[in-house]
């Protein structure tokens, strides 16, 4: 029998106190690869907020900025972008599309973006997917809105309903657009970006509803009616922000100094993926808190073990003195200590592995609908492979210390236990 | 078989001396009753005659071999393979089978398992031959666990689990003492038929003299050990 096989019966022996300290060393190891996975998950989704897209455009101020108000409809711009740049800025070669972004309105705490027909074109995210209808049908006539599934499904709205847009981004504005109320046209599907709690409507839209309006309230006496405006010509002075696609990527940095020098007015461009490698290098101190709390929860999982093989030394002693009496030398016994703590970390991160497996596959569905993170389900990754070895060789050398204390011990019982 | 000469013993440099044997001889086959109170020095006794510990000056050598001038994992090989022991209670590994812990010394030592496979198919085999030898019926108690046993029948074991292998000296440390009076004779009785037919060398450590018309020789620790000891 070998030394590991009588280490494997010592501890089922023992096997309400082992079982506890695997239970406790799998949590741990639970909670950490289920923190370091849920973060790379939300890293990767973060990062799929936007594709497809070249450069970002917006007036000039910081990258930052730009991002959060474009992209995430978090803050509101500094300034505007001329229609006059922006058709410069378009009309250029190496351009394969653009889409107009302008913000400023919303609509019961959703975000009104007035964009065109090619937002639905071109506008992509994840993994270069385009956003789909869940119903409905894409901006058609004025009036026409095509609203998120997160605005539809909060609101409780339907193809053919009817809303108010308001002016401004207050969560009630008393000044509301109510003279031109908007039809719900199209609902898209679930996408976990920002695009789910948007309205979309029209650039002429945001131009009709605004047609009787200077300087951010409603000319009085000067009332146009939703009729009326259709008549008109609709052409936008300014717009928030555009995204770009080039024909070619390798124009991007050509294009994004054009659009930084561009003499006529300050404009930024960015790139986007950079820009949300920025951002979420702002949320890394919480990454890093919530990493080493995980850590520590390893930590006293495997202080738990030593512990139990601690305070197991005493009553083992006359166990181990038996041992060396047939013949097992100090090695024997410390080579038997060390086999425990291995196997006991071993088992423990394996049974952490399979719990992590069960929850994710319970978790998966919720978290992608509430908070649209997609865990992926996939096979370890290197990093979490070697996250686990490095678990189990630590373990390893935790059980060093109570084999060291029991190699001593035996090496000063001899056979006789004095008690 | 065991020559003692002129040995001092301290448990360490500055202690106390414990033990000095002028000379002591111990011939091969011999059964050997030493007889002492507790605390006359019987265990650091033993463990100089069993090679678990050397003595500061002087030399004892088993079958020929010097234990001063092995180290301590030259001396734990020795004793895998050349000495068997029974102690005065709690011999078994209550984790193990009844026939495990008759067969454990075969896992340390090599020559010990050999000379069992010599004569018998299996370790096991020759751990139920022992095992009913010693009066122990193994198909009706292999089943349970071995503390469930009694006192005598775990003693009974142990010393099957000396005798596997058959090696040459066997070192008994009171091993009945805590059986009743009408189990000690039967438990020696057993033993001695065990290990009638090899040569083996049996030292037995007990305070209980009426035990020692079962022996060849009966020597006092007192007479052996020039040092009085309090206790």
């Amino acid at each position: 029998m070998s030394i590991f096989l009588l280490s494997m019966k010592s501890l089922f022996n023992r096997k309400t106190t082992a079982l506890l300290t695997i239970f406790s060393i799998a949590i741990s190891v639970m909670l950490l690869l289920g923190v370091e996975r849920i973060k790379n998950n939300a890293k990767s989704s973060f990062a799929n907020t936007i594709s497809g897209t070249d450069l970002i455009v917006g007036a000039r101020s910081g990258a930052t900025q730009l991002l959060l108000y474009s992209i995430f409809r978090i803050g509101s711009a500094t300034n505007n972008v001329t229609w006059k740049s922006y058709r410069d800025v378009a009309t250029q070669p190496n351009i394969a599309w653009t889409i107009p972004f302008s913000l400023g309105d919303s609509h019961r705490g959703f975000r009104v973006l007035g964009t065109n027909g090619d937002y639905f074109k071109h506008y992509r995210y994840g993994d270069n997917r385009l956003l789909t209808f869940l119903s409905g049908i894409p901006l058609n006539d004025l009036f026409d809105t095509v609203i998120g599934s997160d605005v539809a499904a909060s609101l409780g709205y339907k193809v053919g309903s009817s809303i108010v847009v308001a002016h401004g981004l207050g969560q009630e504005g008393f000044s509301k657009h109510q003279d031109k109320p908007f039809r719900v046209t199209g609902i898209l599907h679930k996408t976990g970006t920002p695009v789910d709690r948007t309205v979309h409507v029209s650039l002429r839209a945001i131009e009709a509803i605004h047609i009787d309006w200077k300087r951010g309230a409603r000319v009085p006496g000067r009332t146009i009616s939703a009729d009326e405006v259709r008549k008109k010509e609709l052409r936008p002075r300014a717009i928030t922000a555009f995204l770009v696609g080039l024909k070619s990527r390798l124009a991007a940095f050509s294009m994004q100094r054009f659009i930084n020098k561009y003499r006529e007015e300050p404009l930024l461009a960015i790139l986007p993926g950079a820009a949300l490698q920025e951002l979420w290098s702002l949320m890394g101190t919480a990454e890093t808190a919530l990493s080493s709390i995980s850590i520590f929860v390893v930590v006293s999982g495997l202080l738990g073990m030593l512990t139990m093989l601690l305070s197991s030394l005493n009553e083992r002693r006359r166990e181990m003195a038996i041992l060396r009496s047939v013949g097992a030398r100090p090695v024997h016994i410390f080579g038997l200590f060390v086999f425990e703590a291995t196997v006991l970390t071993t088992i423990g991160t394996l049974t952490g592995l399979v719990l992590l497996c069960i929850l994710l596959v319970i978790a998966q569905p919720i978290i992608d609908s509430q908070f649209g993170v997609f865990i992926s389900l996939s096979l370890l990754t290197i990093r979490e492979l070697i996250i686990i070895s490095f678990i189990i060789i630590t373990g390893t050398l935790v059980g060093t210390i109570p084999a060291y204390q029991a190699y001593r011990k035996s090496l000063t019982d001899g056979m006789m236990v004095r008690n | 078989m065991i020559k003692v000469e002129n040995a001092y013993f301290k448990w360490n440099k500055s202690g106390p001396l414990i033990l000095h044997i002028p000379e002591f001889r111990i011939r091969c086959g011999e059964k050997i009753f030493i007889k002492g109170p507790s605390g006359s020095g019987k265990t650091t006794l033993l463990n100089l005659l069993g090679g678990v510990s050397i003595p500061e000056t002087g030399m004892v050598s088993i079958m020929n071999t010097n234990m001063s001038t092995l180290g301590s994992a030259g001396r734990d090989a020795f004793r895998a393979e050349h000495i068997g022991y029974i102690f005065q209670m709690f011999n078994l590994i209550p984790y193990l089978t009844l026939i495990e812990n008759v067969t454990l010394p075969c896992r340390f030592s090599a020559a010990r398992r050999q000379r069992v496979l010599s004569k018998a198919k299996t370790l096991e085999e020759e751990a139920k031959r022992i095992l009913s030898g010693l009066g122990l019926d193994v198909t009706k108690l292999a089943s349970q666990s071995v503390s469930q046993l009694s006192i005598g029948q775990q003693q009974r074991v142990a010393a099957a689990r000396s005798i596997i292998g058959s090696p040459e000296l066997i070192i008994a440390d009171e091993p009945t003492s805590s059986l009743d009076r009408d189990v000690r004779s039967s438990f020696l009785d057993l033993l001695f038929r065990e290990v009638r037919d090899t040569k083996t060398t049996l030292i037995f450590v007990s305070h209980d003299s009426s035990l020692e018309s079962h022996f060849n020789r009966t020597v006092s620790l007192n007479d052996l050990n020039q040092v009085r000891l309090q206790g």
